[in-house]
Parts: structure tokens; sequence; C-alpha cells
């Protein structure tokens, strides 16, 4: 059964200290759910659906909280996964963004920026996480909020410059778009070489082969590139897959 | 509201943290009491484990306790009792050796119980 406490909205904190859940619900004003250790999150994982999450980055011995981000991201479709961490150790930083983080804050919490942080993630998620944000092209689906690529294949995050190349792609499925175009829709002022702009085409094309059965960047000589679309000869799921795997059913 | 009695200068605690909590939470003094106490009840267990671990000569669970102690001393303003955790990690990134492990260990306990007795004075 779902947790869901009526109507309320929820929080979910992993944090061996359990000061940490006691600060973030005051500072919040939102309820929290408290977990100490990883394992009883997960088991707990299916019958919650919180708005957001705060993730230790160190937890017990051998655990970090980062490495479940991509699992619980899958589950909580639409969840704000913010890190929480005393260092400004940008390794662990790093991979934690690579995993699926949103957002970060450092120990000692304050309220003022912890605030700020979910205020501003909660309204651009609830402005994004309706079924009318999810885009769409023949058998893929991508919601730009959770950057969750779905497709009858599988689904995956992807990262955030690729999400941008294919939210401009989707948003014109009918049209060639210039390089030039996309260049200026995705690294707005930044100077970017067309070695660096041609990797990030070629990423998304992976993603898309990896999902879908049929999509595909089409290149466009001297013009630009496209959203196509080839069916398949075998047969495919039926296209409400796409919105199950985005959690919409 | 109830609070420190304005003559007493915290010497573990930083005070300008200690007041910007208070304010953050509205001087609401049950919340700083039930806050203080999770702090003073944990953290001598947290020791416990330090201690175990520098006597295990585990290095690994060293670390994740010393870790543990020092965000919860961050979240509570304990400046000192942070400080040197942070030195007991940097000794432990060094390579670890044991004697002066075991002095930082010492250096830790001593300012744990001070600042465990500061606790009454600044809530």
């Amino acid at each position: 059964m779902e947790q869901s406490h009526g109507d309320e909205r929820y929080t979910v904190t992993l944090d061996d200290d359990r000061i940490v859940p006691k600060l973030i619900e005051t500072y919040t004003e939102i309820k929290t759910l408290g977990f100490s250790c990883a394992s009883d999150l997960m088991a707990a994982s299916d019958n919650l659906k919180p708005v957001a999450a705060f993730i230790d980055i160190h937890l017990g011995q051998k655990e970090s909280g980062t490495t479940l981000i991509p699992v619980l991201r899958k589950k909580w479709l639409g969840c704000t996964f913010v890190v929480i961490t005393g260092d400004r150790d940008e390794d662990a930083l790093a991979q934690a963004f690579r995993l699926g983080a949103d957002d970060v804050i450092y120990k000692p919490l304050r309220p003022v920026e912890l605030q700020a942080r979910l205020k501003t993630r909660l309204k651009s998620h609830a402005k994004k996480n309706g079924s009318d944000s999810i885009l769409r092209f023949a058998d893929v689906g991508y919601d730009p909020a959770t950057r969750l690529l779905a497709g009858p294949q599988t689904s995956m995050v992807i990262p955030p410059l690729e999400g941008k190349i294919l939210e401009s792609l989707l948003a014109n499925p009918e049209r060639v778009m210039s390089k030039s175009e996309i260049k200026s829709l995705c690294w707005s002022q930044v100077v970017v070489s067309d070695i660096a702009f041609y990797r990030r085409i070629h990423s998304v094309k992976g993603y898309l082969s990896s999902v879908s059965s049929g999509v595909t960047l089409c290149s466009h000589y001297g013009v630009g590139v496209s959203l196509g679309y080839s069916k398949p000869e075998a047969s495919v799921k039926k296209p409400d897959s796409v919105t199950s795997q985005l959690g919409l059913e | 509201m109830r609070g420190p009695s304005a003559a007493f200068a915290p010497s573990f605690f930083d005070g300008a943290f200690l007041a910007e909590l208070r304010a953050n939470v509205g001087g609401d003094h049950g919340f700083l009491v039930e806050i203080f106490k999770m702090f003073v009840d944990d953290a001598p267990q947290v020791f416990n484990d330090i201690l175990q671990a520098l006597h295990g000569r585990d290095a690994v669970l060293l670390k994740t306790k010393v870790h543990r102690l020092k965000g919860s001393a961050m979240n509570v303003g304990a400046y000192r009792l942070k400080d040197i955790c942070v030195k007991i990690e940097e000794e432990l990134a060094e390579g670890s050796r044991q004697e002066e492990l075991a002095k930082l260990v010492a250096d830790l306990k001593k300012i744990l119980g001070k600042t465990l007795e500061e606790v009454v004075h600044v809530i």
C-alpha cells in the first residue's frame, strides 16, 4: 500500500544522524520520514511517493547514499533528490550529480538555503510534472523535469546538456534544426566547437537507440539534424508503455 | 522564550551559530532542547564506536564514525568538536599513524566532555 498521509506532501531523509530529519522537517515545514540506513529505505521505497528526498552522501561504513538515487528516481518520478554533505568533496559531488542528484546542501543545515532550494525545485517540478510536460515522439517519451528518457526497450536518466538537445528536437519534431539554432538554444552565449557539438549529438543518438526501436537522429549535410523514425519490423510494445515508464498511469 | 543567561559566553559552541539556530526555529525552546538532547544522547555512543575502531585499528570504521560525529557537531554549532574531528579525518587521509590518532582521539574525548558539559548553558 502506498504511504499517502492523505493529501499531505512529505519528504524522505536518509541520514545516520537523527538530528538531520528533525531540522529538515522544521525548516521546510514539510513532514519528513527519516531513515538511518539504506536497506530500510529501499525496503520501504515501493510504498512511498515523496516530493523530495534528502540523502546523505556518507552513510555507514560502506554505504553511500548517492548510489541509491538512480534506483529511487525510477520509482519516485517527479521527486527532487538533494544530497547532504559536510565536506566540499568535489569527486563525491560530481558522482552524486552523475547519478541523478538535483541539488546539494551543506551541513550545518540552514533554513534559508534549504527553503529556497526546495521551494524552487518543487515549483519547477509542479510546473513540469504534469503529463502535458512529457515530450513524445513515436515510441519515446522524455520528461524534462526528471531528465528521464523512456521507450519500449528501457528508460534512463540522461545528462543535462544532452537533455536540452533532445528537448529542443522533441519540441520541433517535424523540423530540421540547424547547428547554430541548437547551439544557441542549448549553450546560449557559450562558444562551442563543432567537435564538442557533434560529440553531444552522438551521445543523444546513443541514448535514443538504447531506449527506442526506431527513433534516431538524422543528419542533413550542411543543414542540420532532425528526429527520424523508422518502424521496426518486429512488433513493438504498446505506445502507452512510455506513459507507464514515466509513471503517469 | 527561555535561553542562555546573558553572561554566559560559550567556549565550545559558536555563539553566532546558536543565535541563528534560535532565530531559525522562532525561539522554540522545546525544539532546541529536543535537538540538543539527541546530540547529548548520541554523541557519547558515537565516541565509543570511535574508541572501538581505534583499538581495533579499523581505519574505515574510524573514518565513518568521526565523520558522523563531525556532522552532528556542525548541526549544533559545536565548532571545537568539529575541528578536532576534521583533524582526525586529515590524519587518517595522510596515512593513519596509530600513535598520532590515539593522541587526537584523547583530545577528542576531552573536547567532547567539555562540549557536553556546556550544552546545559547554551540552550
